[in-house]
C-alpha cells in the first residue's frame, strides 16, 4: 500500500444533503421520484381554488367603492365610516367593536388560567383523568351553538341578576365553545414537548414545582398557548349565534344590524374583520414554521 | 420474541430459491459502472466525482459517517436522485437518463416503505403486479419467496402488525421477488435491535450469495459492512478515499481517515528507514510499498500490541470487557495513548503499571 | 375537510412513492392502488364532519332571513324569541335535544372512521 498524507486537521464534513427522513412530499422538489402534480396541473388547480375563495371577496371589496346607483368608484363610504360622517349610525358598530375585543380579552384570560393548569396537571400527575379531561374539552363539537344557547338562557338571566347584563359575561360561554380548540392547540404542543420528561429534569436539578412550572415548562408552552389564544380571538371574533340568540351585542350582531340600514358601511366592516381573520390565522401560521425550523 | 425470530430465521431456505426455481430465468448478475458522478444540491455538494466499479454477484458496501454522500450515491444509482454530471452504466448501458420504475432495481429502505393497507404477501406480489404477471404465478412466487425469509407464516398479516425485523424481511423479499439484476439496501438495518440486525444481516448474505445478486449495502455500522461484504467502499465528502476487501480496509488503510474509521489503529509515531520503521525503542518492518524515508505514523493494530512483563513502561487508564477479549487503553511515559487487546482473564485495573510492547508484525504507515 | 385531510395527507410518506417506483409502477398506480386507498378512510371520515357542520348551521341561515323557519336552528330560534309563540320555550328545548342526538350519532360514525385511518399512521 502507498504510503499517503496525513491529515492533521480534523475533517470537514461537507453541507449534509436533505435528509431523507426530511422529505415531505411537498416539499421535495428535486427528487427523480415525486408523486406531486405537473405545473400545468396544480397552476389549473389552485387557479380554480383561488378564484373560488377570490372572487366573493373582490366583490365584496368592489361593491364598498360603488357610486350608488349611478356607478363609478367612490372612496366616499370608507370616508364616511372613518371620517365620522356616520355619527349616530356607526355607534352600533363600534360597541360591538368594543365589546367584541373585551370578549376576546377576557375570553383568552379564562381560558388560560382553567385550561393551561389543568392539562399541565393532568399530563403530569393524573394520567387516568386524561381521557376524561379530552372528553369534556372535545364535547362542545358535537354540540351546536344553537342547542347550547337553549340550554344557557335560564343560566344567563341568573348571571345577569349576579354580573349585570353587560355583553362581557358571554366570555363565560364563549369559554366552553373556544375548548376544543385552545385543548387541540395546547395538547399538541404538549405532547411534543415531553413535558413529564423535562419536568423530572428540573426536579433532579432541585427546582420547587413552581420553578419548574414557571422556567421550564410554560417557557416551552409558549407556542400552544400563543396558538390557543389567537384561535380563541379569532372565535370569538367570528360569533354570532350566542350573540344573537342572548340579545346582547357583539361585533356580529353589530354588523347584521348595521345592514340592514346602511349596506355600505357593514360590507367595509367585513371585508377589514375579514382580513383581520386572515392576518391572525397567517400569524398563526408563522408561529407554527418558526416552531418547526427552530426544532429541526 | 427472539425465540421466535431465531426459528423464523432457522426457517428462511434460500437455498429453496437456487437454479430448481422453475419460474422463469434466474437473473444473470449484471455489472455496475460509476465514473465521477456528481451531484449538486444548489451550492453544495453532495457527491464530488464519486466513482465505483462492481463486479457481478458481487456486495459492495459504502461505509461512511454522516453526510458523506453514500445515501445519495446509492439514490442516484436507483434513480430517486437525478445526477447532474457523470455516468453510470449497468452492464456497459447507460442509465442515468432512465426513470426509477425503469431500471430492473430492488431497493430495500430504512423504514416505513411497506405499503400499510395491505398484507405482507400483498405487498411482495406489488413488483410483479405492476410486471403483469398472472394472479397464481404471482402468488406462488410471492409466497415463495417469503418462505425463503422465513415468514411463510406471517403473509397475511397487514404489513404494519408484524415487528421491525419482520418487516424488513418481507420488504426484501418484495425487491428480490421480481428477480432483479441489482439489490439496493439502503440502511435497512439501521433501525433494528442489534440481535436482529445481527441475523438480518447473515440472512441477506445467504440470499445475496445464493441468488448471485450484485448488491451495494449502505452503512454507517463498520462492523456491519466489514462482516457481510465481499468489498467496501469508504466514503468522505462526496469521494470514495479507499475501496478493497474488508481485511484490506482494517489492516493496510491508505490514509488517517480510513484508519479511524474502520479499525482501531494505534498511530505510533515513528521514523522509517530503508523499509523499517524505528518506533518507541522497537523495530517494525513496514507492509507495502515504501514512499520516502523519513518521520511517519505507524499503524499498529491492538492485536499486535502485547502486555509483557518486561517492555516499555506505561500507565493503564481503562479496561473494556468485551466477551471473548479484553481491550485496555494505557498511556506511555511519553504520554503516548495505546489500545492492547489481550485475554479476558488477565483483568488490568486503572492506575496500575504495566510494561508493553509490538508483536513484530510488519505495519502499514503514513506520511507524517 | 381540509383540517382532516391536512394530517392523512402529511402521513404519505415518500418512501412509498420510491418504492412504488423501484417496484417499476408510474405516478397513476401509486395514486391508484396506494395513496388513494390510503386516504379514503380521511376521505370517507370527512363527510359526516361536514354533515355535522351543515346541520348545525345558524349563523348565516339567520343572518339572511329576518323570519322564517325553513330549518331546524331557526326553528329553535322562533321557539326561543318569537311574540307569537310564547310559553312554548320548552318546544326549543326539545328541538336542540333532537340536535344534539343527532349530532352524536354523526359525530360516532366520523370517530370510527378516524379511529380506522389512525392505525395506519404509525
Amino acid at each position: 500500500m502507498v504510503t499517503a498524507t496525513l491529515d492533521a486537521s480534523p475533517p470537514a464534513q461537507a453541507s449534509e444533503p436533505p435528509s431523507l427522513r426530511r422529505h415531505s412530499m411537498r416539499r421535495d422538489s428535486d427528487a427523480g421520484v415525486s408523486i406531486a402534480p405537473s405545473p400545468a396541473t396544480w397552476v389549473v388547480v389552485l387557479a380554480g381554488a383561488g378564484l373560488f375563495f377570490a372572487v366573493p371577496v373582490f366583490a365584496l371589496g368592489a361593491f364598498t367603492v360603488r357610486g350608488g346607483q349611478s356607478g363609478g368608484v367612490t372612496l366616499g363610504h370608507w370616508r364616511d365610516l372613518f371620517g365620522g360622517g356616520l355619527g349616530a349610525g356607526a355607534k352600533p358598530l363600534t360597541d360591538g367593536l368594543q365589546n367584541s375585543l373585551l370578549l376576546s380579552f377576557v375570553t383568552v384570560i379564562v381560558m388560560l388560567a382553567l385550561l393551561v393548569p389543568a392539562m399541565i396537571l393532568v399530563r403530569l400527575h393524573l394520567p387516568r383523568p386524561e381521557k376524561v379531561l379530552e372528553f369534556m374539552c372535545l364535547i362542545p363539537l358535537t354540540i351546536p351553538a344553537v342547542a347550547l344557547v337553549v340550554g344557557l338562557a335560564p343560566v344567563f338571566s341568573v348571571v345577569a341578576k349576579v354580573f349585570g347584563s353587560g355583553s362581557w359575561t358571554l366570555a363565560f360561554a364563549y369559554v366552553i365553545v373556544t375548548r376544543p380548540y385552545s385543548y387541540r392547540a395546547t395538547q399538541a404542543n404538549l405532547v411534543a414537548v415531553y413535558v413529564a420528561t423535562l419536568a423530572e429534569a428540573a426536579r433532579s436539578l432541585g427546582a420547587s414545582w413552581v420553578a419548574t412550572i414557571w422556567d421550564v415548562i410554560l417557557p416551552n408552552l409558549r407556542r400552544g398557548i400563543l396558538a390557543a389564544s389567537f384561535i380563541s380571538v379569532a372565535v370569538v371574533l367570528g360569533e354570532y349565534t350566542i350573540a344573537s340568540l342572548l340579545s346582547r351585542t357583539n361585533l356580529q350582531t353589530a354588523l347584521v344590524l348595521v345592514s340592514k340600514r346602511d349596506p355600505y358601511v357593514s360590507n367595509i366592516v367585513v371585508l377589514l374583520s375579514l382580513l383581520l381573520a386572515l392576518a391572525l390565522l397567517f400569524g398563526l401560521g408563522r408561529v407554527g414554521t418558526q416552531s418547526r425550523r427552530s426544532r429541526s | 420474541m427472539t425465540a421466535l425470530i431465531a426459528s423464523a430465521a432457522m426457517a428462511a431456505d434460500p437455498a429453496s430459491l437456487g437454479a430448481t426455481n422453475g419460474h422463469g430465468r434466474l437473473a444473470e448478475p449484471a455489472t455496475v459502472e460509476m465514473v465521477d458522478v456528481v451531484k449538486d444540491y444548489g451550492n453544495s455538494r453532495a457527491l464530488s466525482g464519486f466513482s465505483l466499479s462492481m463486479r457481478p454477484g458481487e456486495l459492495v458496501a459504502l461505509l461512511g459517517p454522516s453526510g458523506c454522500g453514500k445515501t445519495t450515491a446509492l439514490r442516484t444509482l436507483a434513480g430517486l436522485t437525478p445526477i447532474t454530471t457523470g455516468t453510470i452504466k449497468v452492464d456497459g448501458g447507460a442509465v442515468a437518463h432512465l426513470p426509477t420504475n425503469k431500471r430492473d432495481m430492488g431497493m430495500v429502505f430504512q423504514s416505513y416503505s411497506l405499503f400499510p393497507h395491505m398484507t405482507a404477501i400483498q405487498n411482495v406480489e406489488y413488483g410483479l403486479r405492476m410486471r403483469k404477471v398472472a394472479k397464481d404465478e404471482r402468488h406462488d412466487r410471492s409466497a415463495e419467496m417469503l418462505k425463503a425469509v422465513g415468514l411463510d407464516a406471517l403473509g397475511h398479516r397487514y404489513a404494519h402488525e408484524p415487528s421491525c425485523g419482520q418487516q424488513q424481511r418481507v420488504a426484501l423479499a418484495r425487491a428480490l421477488v421480481t428477480k432483479p439484476s441489482i439489490l439496493i439496501l439502503d440502511e435497512l438495518l439501521s433501525a433494528l435491535d442489534a440481535k436482529v440486525r445481527v441475523e438480518l444481516r447473515e440472512l441477506i448474505r445467504r440470499i445475496q450469495t445464493e441468488l448471485r445478486i450484485t448488491t451495494l449495502f449502505v452503512t454507517h455500522d463498520q462492523e456491519e459492512a466489514l462482516a457481510i461484504a465481499d468489498r467496501v467502499a469508504v466514503m468522505r465528502d462526496g469521494l470514495s478515499q479507499q475501496i478493497g476487501t474488508p481485511e484490506e480496509l482494517y489492516s493496510r488503510p491508505t490514509s488517517a481517515f480510513v484508519a479511524d474509521f474502520v479499525g482501531l489503529s494505534n498511530r505510533v509515531p515513528g521514523v522509517l528507514s530503508a523499509r523499517t520503521i524505528t518506533a518507541c525503542g522497537t523495530t517494525l518492518a513496514l507492509l507495502g510499498e515504501p514512499s520516502k524515508d523519513g518521520p511517519v505514523v505507524a499503524l499498529v493494530l491492538p492485536e499486535d500490541v502485547m502486555l509483557v512483563d518486561d517492555g516499555i513502561p506505561a500507565v493503564v487508564l481503562t479496561s473494556s470487557f468485551l466477551g471473548s477479549l479484553r481491550r485496555t487503553t494505557v498511556r506511555l511515559d511519553d504520554g503516548l495513548l495505546l489500545t492492547v487487546q489481550h485475554d479476558v482473564s488477565d483483568p488490568k485495573t486503572p492506575g496500575s503499571r504495566v510494561s508493553v510492547t509490538f508483536s513484530g508484525q510488519p505495519v502499514s504507515a503514513l506520511q507524517a | 375537510m381540509v383540517i382532516v385531510l391536512l394530517p392523512a395527507l402529511e402521513a404519505l410518506r415518500p418512501q412509498w412513492a420510491e418504492a412504488n417506483a423501484t417496484l417499476g409502477g408510474t405516478p397513476a398506480t401509486f395514486w391508484l392502488r396506494v395513496g388513494l386507498p390510503v386516504l379514503a378512510p380521511s376521505l370517507i371520515g370527512s363527510l359526516p364532519l361536514l354533515f355535522a357542520n351543515a346541520f348545525s348551521a345558524y349563523a348565516t341561515a339567520a343572518a339572511l332571513t329576518s323570519q322564517g323557519s325553513q330549518i331546524v336552528s331557526l326553528q329553535i330560534r322562533t321557539a326561543l324569541s318569537s311574540e307569537t309563540v310564547l310559553g312554548h320555550e320548552n318546544l326549543a328545548g326539545a328541538l336542540a335535544l333532537g340536535m344534539i342526538l343527532t349530532m352524536v350519532v354523526v359525530m360516532s360514525m366520523y370517530s370510527v372512521v378516524e379511529g380506522r385511518a389512525s392505525r395506519w399512521r404509525w
